[in-house]
């Protein structure tokens, strides 16, 4: 990740941790954040993503938001989780739309004010093409109305 | 959604839920050219007893028919 890059992205997550209530997060501590993302996602409009934070997920010290960052995307803030010491484990899954190969972050904020983070690159593979009849067949391309962004239309070619 | 048959008290469960939605991102343009309106579940709240352990906000970025797993 270049040096732009990281200023946009550590703007972006400090801008988005502002507008949550809680604590300002900082740099470093024990917590460990682990981001699962797959090296190559054959179909962008679905990639699998789990997280985990190593936490003791107790009263005074639990994770209190997790982020989602994607900053190749429209949207670079693909989801904002709040958990409590309720939640069993700061661990979640879900699958989220990559728009072209990118370095996901998933950024986290304790109780205690930590914040780990962890990112992962994922390669966009295989061949997509919406179900457009205005759509050339390679994905991405400018004629493509599906190109400004991932969408429920497309599908992935066996 | 998806859990545990059964569970021990203070036992950690994973649940999994899959919820049926489009998650129209507006960033889409339709044959015509007209951007097709953003239409995505925003919220995503679970309680245990009442009480509110995950509270999720989905961005377009999140994929279409939502699947979510967490403990």
């Amino acid at each position: 990740m270049n040096s732009r890059r990281r200023r946009v992205l550590d703007a972006a997550a400090s801008a988005a941790f502002a507008a949550l209530p809680g604590a300002p997060a900082r740099e470093g501590g024990g917590d460990a954040l682990a981001l699962e993302l797959p090296e190559v996602a054959e179909n962008g409009f679905s990639v699998p993503l789990a997280f985990s934070v190593s936490s003791p997920t107790s009263a005074a010290d639990h994770v209190d938001a997790v982020l989602i960052l994607a900053p190749e995307n429209p949207h670079a803030v693909v989801a904002t989780s709040r958990l409590t010491p309720a939640s069993g484990t700061a661990r979640a899954a879900t699958r989220i739309r990559l728009a072209r190969t990118q370095t996901a972050t998933a950024l986290a904020r304790t109780s205690t004010g930590v914040a780990p983070h962890d990112a992962r690159r994922a390669r966009r593979g295989g061949r997509l093409r919406c179900l457009s009849p205005r759509c050339p067949g390679r994905y991405p391309s400018p004629r493509c109305p599906c190109t400004r962004y991932p969408g429920a239309r497309a599908r992935s070619r066996a | 959604m998806k859990v545990p048959a059964t569970a021990l008290a203070g036992e950690t469960i994973e649940i999994r839920t899959l919820l049926r939605h489009r998650m129209e991102s507006g960033e889409r343009l339709d044959e015509a050219g007209v951007r097709v309106p953003r239409d995505i579940v925003n919220r995503f709240v679970a309680r245990f007893d009442g009480e509110v352990f995950l509270e999720v906000e989905l961005q377009p970025g999140v994929a279409e028919n939502p699947w979510l797993v967490f403990t």
